[in-house]
């Protein structure tokens, strides 16, 4: 009798203690996740503020700006572009990226695929070449 | 002496008997004892057990709210026009405060408040928490940070964010301190854009961690996404173009509207004088209006398409009627109509090419003005147009039993009736639409939309055949033509109303479409007021049109449908294998 109480008291103690270890590690583990969801929250909230930032870079304002002043390009106009038709099949390509007029150093050069293609823009402004005005 | 011959288990103590009760008193007492511990055992964990749970709970259980992200809103092609970000803001609690002048005064300047504001601030050691200074930026968070003061922390809150500025501010709107919407897009779709505060309740430990959830999470909802209509390139260069007309022409203010005409999609909506909504303070009313949707004027010659339009329909005039405008001015009813200059006998086509306005009241008259006010009606005047958006205005028409021959003669030529410049870009679908007119939408749709038949195709052909007369030589707005596609369109300029008439204050306009075969664009201009010396529609408004179609189509991949002298100047040099 008295050894089935010590070992009922022995597997009371033991199982008192092994929730003593659960409950702690249960708590340690929720910490960490804890943690580890408001470092995600953080990286998330960092990523949206890069994203931002990155749009920032990228406004047609800025892309003007630093298109006209640091790079000097000029606007696009139907007058400096090649608009080459998309081939509808493959032994059309040759014939459809040479409209008439077109200037013959496009024509080895075409990737067909593409619906218009800008020829010679945008233009570097350049001493030598004659000035265009955009209207 | 043997172990057996002591005993144990008697004492002379014991020999004097003890009175029964006493041990039974003390039994009694136990139980007693027991009884009372049973009841309260009872009391405590069965009849009040909610209560001295709750309580235990408020000594250690802390309730905290778990944020929901306000949506973003997109332009049509995914381009952020608003996110929330995080920033710092510092608060202090002053029951707390370490007020060490040293550190102090770095603190003032670091968040650029005088020492003189945080110490009234913090003054008051009852409470628990002052904000020092809301939203500053994350390199002063991290000085402040640095300075660790005790009693000053560092709180993130939510900015709202417009990365394309003033460009697209009064379509996007902005929100108030707290996240909610105040104007544009913002307010009109705040419901679905804040999305919902989550809970938790957890148990926290020394260091202030979470250590335990006590159930009942609930989940944050984050507020939608919003994808709008509006393409932040074409806004960008409208709203430039606009700057620089409405600055060239020392005008009050202007606005544009781009309509796509397959989809009634709204493509830009801008207004000059704008706002950068990052910094919303100081504004003025000027600024904040949405012109384009608020402000309402009489439309002036824009309207004769209509009229022509309704006259054709009903057979009573064809593009080669003549009409007799004679030397430019009509008496009637005590008031004189005049042209800009005498047209003599003109067909209906030139009416509208040379905005003759002898030539629209002549042709209006001949109609009842039930049919007018009819089209008028079906195109959208003086209602307000069905889009979700604040603000919106319907205008003035006034029912038609009311009109006098003399109101129906100027409502002909745009007099005696208000439209806002949406409205009147709406109606132009009229024609772009080969006789429908078709509702419009301010968020991304991209299927083609249904109209609702006005007029028939061959009519409202002939009036846009009308509209590109007056791009061309001859016409009002040969400054409306554009390189490589055809355009059309009607100019507008109205004398403003100054007390009770008409002052030489003027508003001038251009409504029109390109490419005119096939419109993909409706494009309307309103210039307020310019008092450089040129107020016709054709000057001011119309080169705006001519540019933004130009950049607008170039944008949606059209193909020019004019031809176009080649003007390439760089030459490619041969690749080199």
């Amino acid at each position: 009798m008295t050894r089935v109480n010590v070992l009922l008291l022995i597997a009371v103690l033991c199982s008192a203690f092994y929730l003593v270890r659960t409950q702690y590690d249960s708590r340690r583990l929720y910490t960490e996740y804890d943690h580890a969801r408001s470092e995600a929250r953080r990286l998330d909230l960092e990523r949206e503020r890069l994203e931002v930032e990155r749009r920032y870079q990228g406004t047609s304002l800025r892309v003007e700006q630093v298109a006209k002043e640091q790079l000097h390009m000029k606007n696009v106009t139907p007058a400096i572009t090649q608009y080459v038709l998309e081939p509808t099949q493959p032994h059309d390509v040759a014939k459809e990226a040479h409209p008439k007029g077109a200037p013959s150093f496009l024509s080895p050069f075409v990737s067909p695929p593409l619906k218009t293609q800008l020829a010679g823009a945008p233009v570097l402004k350049s001493e030598s070449s004659p000035r265009i005005d955009v209207p | 002496m043997s172990r057996k011959s002591v005993q144990f288990t008697s004492s002379p103590l014991l020999a004097s008997k003890t009175p029964i009760w006493r041990s039974q008193f003390i039994v009694a007492l136990i139980a007693l004892g027991f009884l009372g511990l049973i009841v309260r055992a009872a009391f405590v964990q069965v009849f009040e057990n909610d209560f001295f749970k709750r309580q235990g709970e408020v000594r250690f259980v802390r309730h905290q709210d778990i944020p929901a992200d306000r949506g973003k809103i997109f332009d049509r092609n995914g381009q952020i026009l608003a996110s929330s970000v995080a920033v710092p803001s510092i608060f202090a609690t002053p029951d707390e405060l370490d007020r060490d002048p040293v550190k102090w005064a770095q603190l003032a300047k670091l968040i650029d408040v005088p020492l003189q504001e945080l110490q009234n601030r913090t003054k008051d050691e009852d409470k628990g928490f002052v904000w020092l200074k809301r939203m500053v930026d994350e390199p002063v968070a991290t000085q402040v940070k640095g300075l660790k003061i005790r009693g000053i922390g560092i709180h993130k809150e939510y900015k709202r964010i417009y990365p394309e500025g003033e460009a697209v501010a009064h379509v996007v709107g902005y929100t108030n301190i707290e996240n909610n919407g105040q104007d544009g897009a913002e307010l009109t779709f705040n419901n679905s854009l804040i999305g919902h505060l989550g809970s938790r309740r957890i148990i926290k430990n020394r260091f202030g961690e979470a250590v335990e959830d006590m159930g009942e999470t609930l989940a944050p909802i984050d507020g939608q996404d919003l994808q709008l209509s509006i393409d932040s390139k074409v806004q960008y260069f409208a709203y430039q173009k606009l700057k620089d007309a409405v600055l060239t022409h020392k005008a009050l203010a202007g606005s544009v509207v781009v309509l796509d005409v397959n989809t009634g999609e709204v493509l830009a909506l801008a207004n000059y004088p704008s706002f950068t909504p990052n910094s919303h303070t100081n504004l003025t009313g000027a600024q904040l209006r949405n012109r384009a949707i608020t402000d309402t004027f009489e439309p002036g010659s824009t309207m004769k398409p209509f009229v022509v339009g309704l006259a054709l329909e009903q057979g009573i005039v064809t593009p080669d009627t003549i009409i007799q405008t004679g030397a430019g001015k009509l008496a009637m009813g005590g008031f004189t109509i005049r042209d800009d200059s005498p047209n003599g006998a003109i067909s209906v086509r030139q009416v509208i090419q040379k905005s003759s306005n002898i030539g629209a009241v002549k042709i209006s008259l001949q109609m009842p003005p039930q049919q007018l006010w009819g089209i008028f009606t079906q195109v959208g005047f003086g209602q307000k147009p069905q889009v979700p958006f604040p603000g919106l205005v319907g205008g003035k028409l006034r029912a038609f039993k009311t009109w006098r021959p003399i109101e129906q003669a100027t409502m002909s030529y745009g007099y005696g009736l208000s439209v806002s410049l949406f409205q009147l870009a709406h109606a132009y679908t009229l024609f772009a639409r080969e006789g429908e007119i078709i509702p419009l939408t301010l968020l991304k749709h991209d299927e083609p939309v249904l109209g609702v038949r006005v007029i028939s195709k061959v009519h409202a052909d002939d009036v846009r055949q009308m509209l590109h007369m007056v791009t061309e030589a001859g016409g009002t707005a040969p400054k409306a033509q554009t390189m490589g596609y055809s355009v059309g369109g009607k100019t507008g300029t109205a004398h403003k109303m100054q007390g009770s008439g008409y002052g030489n204050k003027y508003r001038g306009f251009f409504v029109g479409m390109a490419p005119i075969e096939n419109p993909r664009i409706v494009v309307a201009v309103m210039i307020d007021e310019p008092t450089d010396g040129f107020y016709f529609g054709g000057d001011v408004a119309a080169p705006v049109f001519s540019q933004t179609v130009q950049q607008t189509l170039r944008v949606m991949g059209v193909q020019p449908d004019m031809h176009v002298k080649p003007q390439v100047v760089a030459k490619a040099e041969p690749e080199s294998f």
